[in-house]
């Protein structure tokens, strides 16, 4: 696997990390 | 503002001017003027692009959107991830290997001259015209609320940037742009510190975010589906990817910005910092916004944060009053759901819950009972509270010294996005219009001389604008909607561009014409959401290319048949 490849997973895989902790935190204090 | 606030501006700004003119001394060619000689490495491409992206309005007007609305808006930056990988893998290879000074040179080598020039003079007109609305923008609401004048705000700004964008180019620009962008954020920062600190001494953190999640201000992700509400998981995933794809793949403002990586590997890195960080980044100024309206959920708000806007009369006099006496319930409902949320009582929470919704909704009936009074008496009254909210708030509630920080950051937010939109206009005007249409001989030097007077140009064209700007009123929203209206459109040319083969640049500007009247025709009789206009433009591009592409393919078919027929 590429350098850059790996760069782009961690992005995309960051991105889905955020919007999990997002949708959890508007569950929890909604 | 006291003395001590005026000192901290004022060596800020003159601090910034300074390192600029001195960081862009000695540009003697294009590729120094125009690219920073390609030297920049990734953290401050990577900063730059960010504070390109983030305007003063994005510091004055995202926490005001946060208290008005909630944090919903997040959602708009979800695609932008998505589109920094994406431009990493098509676009930075081709632009980086073409060597190309802007964007647009890009559409010559596969459309010709025309589909070049057409594309050039969109984003001339959209950035030129919105460069201005950077500016007027933040001066009309600093101007408003500190009772300063607009035109003398207007001209200081413009000025400022004009000096050290002319002499310095794109390396002083860059550069000046990650000092802004850390001022900026650490203006944010201090504000979001002194909104918690300014909570009542028994109330939490975690206190403030119960009574903001109750009250609907922490809406951060939405999975519904419609196509009519600005801001949830799709229109996000979707619209946003494509503004994020269009904006940092074919809008020469953000562009320029990577162009100035010593290799394809240096740009490649900035964008995907940007798509790291951007999403976090955006929360955290929503967030600034959500403290700072618990913060008013026990310190009494004024009726408008707006301090023109207000009328006289008894029926005025009643709204106001009646949203004083709101605003109590309010908070006496707030002092309870914490109380019952302590000792877990979820029955007594729930009902405190539900006393504050309603107390809210009173609350805003009687601001919106007063807004139709105020627009009676004038209407060109502002009833909108999202721009000068969070400004109010610091204005008052800050101490001095970081009154004139935050006043700093607002200044360095307007200065770096207005310096990329003139180093932008700039070198698409000089490159794309007058070296390759009007002087095609001209010495190196003789096009860094232009690229200075065509900034020094739109410079002064932006600050006209932003003068002018005080009498368009709602034209000023037509101006921003300039750039959604085209943004699909051009992400459509592009994509033929890098995707297809045989697509000719006249079917492409053909439906590129069709694209842009069904993009006006969402926007003028349908009340679909705007990102959504972005899918649109884009869709009826390439469908509309590839349709005149495949029916030209087989028409010339047909003819060849006929000629060498029996």
């Amino acid at each position: 696997m590429t350098h850059f490849r790996r760069l782009y997973i961690a992005v995309l895989a960051n991105l889905a990390l955020l919007v999990l902790a997002f949708y959890a935190f508007t569950r929890a204090f909604r | 503002m006291s003395r001590l606030d005026w000192l901290v501006l004022g060596a800020t700004l003159v601090t910034i001017v300074a390192y600029g003119v001195w960081k862009g001394r000695r540009q003697r060619t294009l590729d120094s003027y125009i690219l920073a000689g390609r030297k920049l490495h990734w953290p401050t491409i990577a900063l730059s692009i960010m504070a390109t992206q983030a305007s003063a309005i994005t510091f004055l007007s995202t926490p005001g959107q946060a208290y008005t609305d909630g944090m919903r808006f997040v959602q708009f930056y979800l695609g932008l991830p998505i589109a920094m990988v994406l431009l990493s893998i098509f676009a930075v290879p081709i632009y980086q290997s073409l060597k190309v000074y802007t964007a647009y040179e890009y559409l010559e080598t596969r459309f010709g001259v025309g589909t070049r020039t057409l594309t050039s003079i969109l984003f001339l007109v959209q950035r030129g015209l919105s460069t201005g609305i950077t500016i007027y923008a933040p001066a009309i609401i600093v101007s408003v609320i500190l009772g300063w004048n607009i035109h003398l705000t207007n001209l200081v700004i413009g000025a400022l940037v004009i000096i050290y964008t002319t002499l310095g180019g794109a390396k002083a620009v860059s550069w000046t742009q990650v000092h802004q962008l850390l001022i900026a954020l650490g203006g944010m920062a201090v504000a979001l510190a002194i909104a918690i600190r300014s909570l009542p001494h028994d109330v939490s953190v975690l206190d403030a975010l119960h009574v903001a999640g109750k009250l609907g201000r922490l809406n951060a992700i939405d999975f519904s589906f419609n196509v009519t509400t600005p801001y949830n998981f799709w229109s996000g995933m979707i619209g946003g990817l494509l503004v994020a794809l269009s904006y940092f793949g074919t809008d020469q403002s953000q562009v320029q910005r990577y162009l100035t990586g010593e290799t394809a590997a240096e740009s490649k890195l900035g964008l995907l910092f940007n798509g790291l960080v951007k999403v976090p980044m955006q929360f955290f100024i929503l967030f600034v916004g959500a403290m700072v309206f618990v913060f008013y959920q026990f310190v009494a708000p004024p009726l408008f944060f707006n301090p023109t806007t207000h009328a006289s009369g008894a029926a005025y006099a009643r709204a106001e009053a009646r949203h004083h006496e709101t605003f109590v319930a309010k908070r006496d409902a707030a002092r309870d759901l914490i109380a019952a949320t302590r000792a877990h009582d979820d029955a007594r929470a729930e009902a405190a819950a539900t006393r504050l919704r309603t107390a809210q909704d009173e609350n805003a009936k009687a601001r919106a009972e007063a807004a139709v009074i105020a627009k009676k008496e004038n209407p060109a009254a502002d009833t909108n509270d999202t721009n000068y909210v969070f400004l109010t708030f610091v204005i008052h509630y800050l101490p001095h010294g970081l009154v004139g920080l935050l006043m700093a950051a607002i200044f360095c937010a307007a200065m770096s996005a207005t310096a990329s939109g003139l180093n932008s206009l700039a070198s698409t005007s000089a490159i794309d219009i007058y070296r390759r249409l009007i002087n095609r001989d001209a010495t190196e030097r003789d096009y860094v001389r232009a690229s200075k007077w065509l900034t020094l140009a739109w410079g002064v064209f932006a600050v006209g604008f932003a003068e002018f700007a005080n009498r368009l009123g709602s034209l000023i929203e037509a101006v921003n909607l300039l750039g959604s209206l085209f943004y699909g459109t051009i992400l459509g040319i592009f994509v033929l561009a890098i995707f297809t083969k045989h697509v000719t640049g006249t079917a492409t500007v053909t439906a590129a014409v069709v694209a842009e009247l069904a993009t006006v025709g969402c926007w003028l009789f349908t009340n679909m959401a705007w990102l959504w206009w972005n899918v649109v433009g884009l869709a009826v591009t390439v469908c509309v290319a590839l349709a005149i592409r495949y029916a030209t393919a087989g028409l010339a078919a047909r003819s060849a048949a006929v000629e060498s027929g029996p």
